[in-house]
């Protein structure tokens, strides 16, 4: 357990070693966010509708503000890493150690996501307390709380979902590319961009078998008002479900893929 | 003259170049062209959620937004045809110290740091559909199609590209003063996606501020304006002075740079 703190401190204190480059990226998410909140605030100024897509404007607001900011929090390069790894032989001197190379990279990059997960969490509080102010949106604690619980099982949702497509770079020469068509699907399908109710509840309720969109889409949710008590609590069931399928998937597919690596340089 | 010819001559070579250097991993050409395309879906949302909600905003129909959204498209694909390699690899030349063989050339180096790279895979979808889409909304919405209307927009594109290369070659001169600027990159993507959406929705001061101070509005919403003939004289007199002006200012600023740069290399 002490070598994971280890390795947890490590990842925090590499995210934090170039804190002018890692500042100016926390900037940059205010950006989508700033597009966003605009748009939506023209549409609804010039529509007779007042719910548009299933939400008032302070809900819409509250979504995209929350998604931009969740987004950055759950971006990680963790499948990148990996590939490099396995492709350039640096996986070679995991193999002597006696670590899980797996749960390190997991371990590493929640260290290395939690100071930016902290700095979030702030303005997520303070988008939060805004909304409550302007709109009169009413918070509970119980929601706030199981909202941070959700973003949590969200973020580490997100990084094992990354580890299993990592592990495409043991059969595929150069799999960057199909990370980064991955991503940009993914994120649209978690509902990072835009809430799923756009697409029409066609493809939301197939989306609901999908991992996807609990990690960005189901925390909004929490707060925004839009789901019983119940339904809070069986969706973290089924984060937990989702990590725990993608874990065990990923020490089998991770198995297979150790048979097929090749040692080359490192 | 002689000078001109000479560069022109070198461009030619550039272009030869990074054609053959593409051509020579072609199914990173093909994947590039894959990435692209889905980033282009993100784009199109944006074009759906207008066309879906059909509001007319501030004057604009959907089928105004949309004619803006494919000079969005079509502009994308010029920069990154030209421009956006170059940008992406500053950070890399500067940190590895790979700027002083470019520092001994006998040609301008802004020239060789902003004009080498040319790509040709990523902007295909971009152009494609860029070109697609303002063609068919230019006859949707009726707008005039003399050589005077088509002349002047292309105009306004080049302009919009001048000042786009300006503040986005200015946003990477931070690679000078810190070790890691990878978030310079996020910066300029952010910046350059502001105008996902035309600048109406935003208000009148930020369109102010876009204008003028850091006029990245003028990147892509004048060529639209001026099609949809909502751009005066003056708008288009303070944009080419902007252009010009904003050219001097980044190349000033760029020697000043190199003025107090030390190779990573010695």
């Amino acid at each position: 357990m002490r070598q994971y703190r280890k390795i947890f401190e490590i990842g925090f204190q590499n995210a934090l070693e170039y804190r002018v480059d890692f500042i100016i990226g926390l900037f940059s998410m205010f950006f989508p966010i700033f597009i966003q909140t605009s748009m939506w605030i023209a549409i609804f100024l010039n529509s007779e509708k007042s719910i548009i897509y299933n939400y008032t404007l302070p809900q819409m607001l509250s979504y995209v503000v929350l998604a931009g900011l969740i987004s950055k929090a759950m971006n990680t390069k963790v499948e990148y890493e990996i590939m490099g790894d396995i492709k350039d032989g640096g996986l070679n001197k995991f193999i002597v150690r006696p670590i899980n190379y797996l749960v390190y990279k997991v371990v590493e990059n929640i260290g290395g996501k939690f100071a930016q997960f902290l700095i979030v969490s702030i303005f997520i509080f303070i988008g939060m307390s805004f909304s409550a102010a302007l709109f009169s949106i009413n918070y509970t604690i119980l929601e706030v709380v199981l909202f941070i619980t959700a973003i949590f099982f969200s973020i580490v949702l997100k990084i094992i979902m990354s580890v299993m497509v990592s592990t495409l770079s043991f059969w595929v020469g150069e799999t960057w590319a199909a990370f980064m068509m991955l991503d940009v699907i993914i994120n649209v399908m978690s509902g990072g961009m835009f809430p799923l109710d756009i697409f029409g509840e066609g493809i939301v309720s197939v989306l609901k078998f999908l991992p996807f969109q609990y990690t960005i889409y189901f925390p909004i949710q929490i707060v925004t008002g839009n789901l019983e008590f119940n339904a809070i609590f069986i969706g973290i069931i089924v984060q937990i479900g989702w990590i725990l399928i993608f874990g065990i998937f990923n020490r089998f597919i991770w198995a297979k893929g150790m048979k097929a690596y090749i040692s080359a340089g490192g | 003259m002689k000078q001109i010819n000479k560069y022109i001559k070198i461009y030619g070579m550039f272009l030869k170049c990074s054609l053959m250097k593409q051509m020579e991993y072609r199914v990173n050409f093909i994947m590039m062209i894959g990435i692209e395309g889905v980033f282009l879906i993100t784009k199109l949302l944006y074009a759906y959620i207008v066309y879906d909600t059909g509001v007319i905003i501030y004057g604009f129909s959907p089928d105004m937004i949309i004619f803006y959204i494919g000079t969005f498209i079509l502009m994308t694909g010029i920069y990154m045809f030209l421009f956006y390699f170059n940008f992406s690899s500053i950070s890399s030349l500067i940190r590895n110290g790979d700027l002083d063989i470019l520092i001994t050339k006998p040609i301008s180096l802004q020239f060789m740091l902003t004009m080498k790279q040319v790509d040709y895979g990523t902007p295909i979808p971009n152009i494609i559909a860029g070109i697609c889409i303002v063609t068919y909304q230019w006859n949707k919405i009726g707008l005039p199609a003399g050589f005077i209307q088509v002349l002047g927009y292309i105009v306004c594109i080049i302009i919009g590209s001048l000042v786009g290369y300006s503040i986005m070659f200015c946003v990477q001169l931070i690679s000078f003063f810190t070790i890691k600027a990878d978030a310079a990159r996020e910066i300029t993507d952010s910046l350059w996606d502001v105008n996902n959406m035309p600048m109406f929705i935003y208000n009148k001061y930020i369109r102010v501020v876009g204008c003028t101070v850091l006029p990245i509005f003028i990147v892509t919403n004048y060529p639209a304006l001026f099609a949809l003939n909502k751009l005066n004289g003056w708008q288009l007199t303070g944009g080419i002075f902007l252009c010009v002006l904003l050219f001097i200012l980044v190349r000033g600023a760029f020697h000043l740079c190199m003025k107090q740069y030390t190779s990573a290399s010695s």
